[in-house]
């Protein structure tokens, strides 16, 4: 197979699988169905592993056809060490989050079940992609391909069926005025220099208006982090995470934050040139460090373990955000790590948070507690998350923690890193008192009833996500090897 | 003679539509088929047109009126107005055969719509103010008739009254700058009237101007104009609502630009007052159209906005001559037609089929019609300009046009990104409701609509999609009438 085709399959695979989920699942049962979308998944990662494994040959692949003539827009995509691990984290959790939304959904009466894989395999083409897009308008075009079915499963699959519709207009509304801030930012590098190709901007922005650019990346950095939940801006992401079917969240919490950090550090180090970033890289990590301490605390003070796993969402974004805006080397090749980690720690708190309420039939901390009795595997697994993400060394996110506030510190602002650092206290805190809560003591309110089984795929996906976690923790030379690969491409 | 054969088929065909189907025991029949007939002859020759002018033969046919000359001339601009309004007249002819079984008088109504559409093929090739203001006219009668055809009901009368008062007081507008302009120059062709005009006095010039852009304003239904528009279009039949949003306000609209065309000197002025009714015209139909409750009054008033957008990408271009406000202004016609229409047919489906105008009472639709709440939700998404569909593509050339404009055209831009939020505002409220888990009990007890009806929703669906995927099916067409609008004005 030769690389174009090899990419094509990348790219089309989802895309295809959506449509095809769509037009003739619609008589078969949903476990069928949701098997049919694992398959166009792992496909989709496993010709992603096949394109990466060439890349120590080949370094970099450009594709350009021609699309849009009249305006000299091109399909352009490229393919270097950051797309590959992006692409490859992201089709793996989705892989491993359709094997549990079909232990999910599977005492669930009247579910849709082709109209909601189709929609996450769409999803799963738009964030592809987002990753592969070396054109601007390309990129805007998938960011938005990427939203639409998210905002059609927290709307049409919500939990909160009363409040779904409403919810998901916030939802929807939140991050269009994001993507379009992303539109608005292209179109004026376009109109400045005259090119969308993402590969050469750098050097042709280098030249241009400085105050133009500038603009152009206040606005991508504002509209990037309304994605990412920063904290003036993170109203939308309780509600639509904890409104939306778990699997879902699962997906969007874990794999779409990847969309908006991959967007951050594409344009901050192959768009725009060093200039135009680093006047607004001390309130980003301002505001970065400000997350991360409120995501924590309101963390903390949650009593639903669905909005509190959210709440920690914008946290250890906040982390990520850091990492970026210490513009160092370790500090970015940690944010790139952290996001692997991320992608795989939420993803498997979330499916925790899903396997205790399909058991106990609840999410209130006041209700739940001493399921270790009757769920031990979740139990560990959720253990396991929990202990991960407050970046406890043997677990994945201890070196990508670590790795940011080491970049922290080569910057001046020993304050804010100091801060970071005492963050990570709050974010232990909150992950314990999860653990706690739901896991060890008595069984309160909800005593007299037991807790049902899970079913098996679930716990198995939450078997796969902790063990994995645990090797990065152990043994993180391969993965952490692909990061600083990246990371060096890109030049930081 | 070549020049005349659209016209002759298509005002033939009425004649033919009308004896027939008056005579025959099934009206629609007969009239749909036939009607659907000529227009499929008449865009058969009007290919022939467009390759002879591709090979660079001038298509045209000299007219005496009143010893003055004048010509029906084709140019690029000319096919493509009457392509679109071709395409979709066919798609409303064919969807009227079962929609309209239950009217009276269905003779009259496929030779009226004959007649409207031949009526804007016919201004649109006009070259004179004679025979724009005659067609103008034709097009103008045919519509009041359409508009109040269901006259047994006194809704549909009284919008039509309102319709004709309004107009007429727009066609004398016409008619007196027509006069002005007659007085001033002697002249009645509009390319002899371009050089006379460059040594004329200037006030009555002006006066001309101002009389014109009202007068077509009305028509096009430009905000403070615009009032006869929400009744209109919402007591008119669904198709012919289609027709009149789709594209006989864009004619309008097209007439005053083809006269402004020809009025140089004063071309950066025109452009400047266009550029601010834009604004005014799309806010003031966006706010209004947020608190309709009626499907197709919201969808009228929704008309009114998007008239702002291309309205602004043509006064962009008038003003600075930037080519990518004529394209994204002419493009938007096009593709307006496309969702417009769509989202009309789709509207008169349902209030057809399931008997109520609400968007209330719609609770539920895609449980009972998947195809047509699926088709309905892409119309909603594209004219709300998100991509991948077709309303993003021409809508973010004319967002490109103000940011190329420089200056003033940021907030222009921004005015326009801005709008196409604050419409997500009321178009995702119809999508959730027409989604919605609950099943209103006007949907339950809906009839089944017929697969007549729904084949040009698909195929105007398909269209959709396929306009904004690949753009360039369109693009090539508008991009070779703004190449006809720089030959007329004589700057490179």
């Amino acid at each position: 197979m030769g690389v174009l085709e090899n990419f094509l399959l990348i790219l089309l695979t989802p895309l295809l699988g959506a449509a095809f989920l769509f037009l003739f699942t619609g008589k078969l049962g949903k476990n069928a169905v949701g098997i049919t979308a694992f398959g166009l998944a792992a496909a989709a990662f496993l010709a992603s592993l096949g394109l990466a494994l060439r890349l120590p040959v080949i370094k970099t692949i450009s594709i350009i056809a021609p699309w849009i003539n009249v305006l000299g827009v091109t399909f352009s995509f490229y393919y270097d060490t950051l797309t590959a691990v992006s692409i490859l984290i992201s089709t793996f959790i989705t892989a491993v989050a359709l094997i549990y939304a079909v232990g999910y959904f599977r005492d669930r009466q009247d579910f849709n079940a082709s109209g909601f894989y189709s929609l996450i395999m769409l999803f799963l083409a738009g964030i592809i992609g987002v990753f592969v897009s070396s054109n601007l308008i390309l990129f805007y075009f998938f960011w938005e391909l990427m939203l639409l079915p998210t905002f059609a499963i927290v709307a049409y699959f919500g939990e909160n069926r009363a409040r779904s519709g409403v919810l998901a207009i916030k939802y929807f509304i939140f991050t269009h005025i994001g993507a379009v801030l992303i539109l608005f930012a292209s179109l004026l590098i376009y109109a400045m220099t005259g090119t969308a190709d993402m590969s050469v901007l750098k050097a042709v922005l280098g030249v241009s208006d400085p105050f133009m650019v500038k603009a152009a990346s206040v606005m991508l950095i504002l509209g990037f982090g309304i994605k990412l939940a920063v904290v003036p801006f993170h109203s939308w992401l309780p509600d639509t995470y904890e409104n939306a079917p778990t699997p879902a969240t699962v997906i969007m919490a874990s794999v779409m934050m990847n969309a908006s950090i991959y967007g951050l550090v594409r344009f901050f180090f192959t768009v725009l040139p060093r200039e135009a970033v680093t006047p607004f890289i001390l309130p980003v990590m301002v505001f970065a460090v400000i997350s991360q301490f409120y995501g924590a605390i309101l963390a903390l003070v949650q009593k639903n373990i669905k909005r509190m796993i959210a709440y920690s969402s914008i946290s250890q974004m906040g982390y990520v955000l850091f990492g970026i805006g210490t513009l160092t080397y370790l500090g970015v090749s940690g944010a790139v790590f952290h996001m692997v980690n991320h992608t795989i720690i939420k993803a498997l708190l979330f499916m925790t948070v899903g396997a205790v309420y399909l058991s106990s039939k609840s999410y209130d901390t006041d209700e739940l507690g001493g399921l270790t009795a009757y769920l031990p595997l979740v139990a560990l697994t959720g253990t396991v998350g929990a202990l991960a993400v407050s970046g406890i060394p043997l677990f994945g996110a201890f070196q990508s923690e670590w790795l940011i506030f080491a970049g922290g510190f080569r910057t001046p602002y020993t304050v804010l890193s100091v801060l970071a650092v005492a963050g990570a206290l709050f974010t232990a805190a909150y992950a314990l008192k999860f653990v706690a809560d739901v896991f060890f003591g008595a069984r309160k309110n909800i005593g007299s009833r037991s807790a049902a089984p899970v079913p098996r795929a679930m716990v198995f996906s939450m078997s796969v996500l902790a063990s994995f976690t645990l090797l990065i923790g152990i043994y993180p030379w391969f993965f952490s090897k692909a990061v600083h690969i990246a990371v060096r491409m890109l030049g930081v | 003679m070549t020049a005349l054969m659209p016209l002759f088929i298509l005002f033939g065909g009425a004649f033919a539509v009308y004896i027939v189907s008056r005579l025959s025991r099934s009206k629609a029949f007969w009239g749909s088929l036939l009607s659907g007939a000529a227009i499929i002859a008449a865009l058969y020759s009007l290919l022939r047109i467009m390759s002879a002018l591709i090979n660079e033969q001038a298509v045209y046919y000299p007219l005496n009126v009143l010893a003055y000359t004048a010509t029906l001339r084709f140019d690029f601009l000319s096919v493509l107005l009457s392509i679109t309004v071709l395409i979709l007249g066919l798609m409303v002819a064919v969807f009227s055969y079962k929609y309209m079984d239950e009217d009276l008088s269905q003779d009259k109504y496929y030779a009226l719509l004959l007649i409207m559409i031949g009526a804007i093929v016919g201004l649109s090739a006009s070259k004179d103010l004679f025979n724009i203001w005659v067609f103008f006219e034709l097009m103008c009668v045919s519509s009041y008739i359409l508009v109040s055809f269901r006259k047994e009901r006194w809704e549909p009368l009284e919008a039509g009254f309102k319709y004709i008062i309004m107009s007429a007081a727009g066609s004398m507008m016409v008619l007196l700058g027509i006069s002005l302009v007659f007085g001033m120059t002697g002249n009645l062709d509009l390319a002899a009237i371009k050089h006379s005009l460059i040594a004329a006095p200037q006030l009555p010039l002006i006066g001309s101007l101002v009389l014109f852009i009202c007068g077509f304003a009305v028509k096009a239904a430009i905000v403070p104009f615009h009032t006869w528009l929400p009744d209109a279009h919402s007591e008119a039949p669904s198709g012919i609502s289609a027709m009149l949003s789709g594209i006989v306000i864009e004619a309008g609209l097209f007439a005053m630009i083809r006269v402004m065309l020809y009025m140089t000197a004063l071309r950066a002025d025109i452009g400047m007052v266009l550029i601010i009714l834009s604004v005014v015209t799309m806010t003031t139909g966006n706010l209004m159209a947020l608190a309709q409750t009626k499907i197709k009054r919201m969808l009228a008033y929704s008309s009114v906005a998007q008239m702002g957008y291309i309205l602004m990408g043509i006064g962009i271009g008038f003003k600075l001559f930037i080519p990518d406000g004529f394209l994204g202004g002419f493009f938007h016609i096009v593709t307006h037609a496309g969702m417009k229409g769509l989202a009309f047919l789709a509207a008169g489906i349902v209030i057809h089929y399931v008997g109520t105008t609400e968007i209330a009472e719609m609770k539920g639709l895609a449980k009972k019609m998947p195809t047509l709440a699926f088709s309905f939700a892409i119309a909603a998404f594209a004219l709300a300009g998100v991509p991948p569909l077709s309303g993003f593509m021409s809508k973010w050339l004319i967002y490109k046009a103000g940011i190329d404009a420089g200056g003033w055209g940021f907030a222009l831009a921004a005015a326009a990104i801005f709008n196409s939020v604050l419409s997500l505002g009321y178009y995702l409220p119809v999508v959730n409701t027409i989604y919605s888990s609950e099943v209103s009990g006007k949907v339950v007890s809906a009839r089944r609509p017929p697969w007549q009806v729904m084949v040009p929703v698909a195929v105007l669906t398909l269209s959709v999609i396929a306009l904004g995927v690949f753009p360039d099916l369109g693009l090539g067409f508008v991009g070779l009438a703004v190449k006809n609008i720089y030959w007329i004005v004589g700057v490179q």
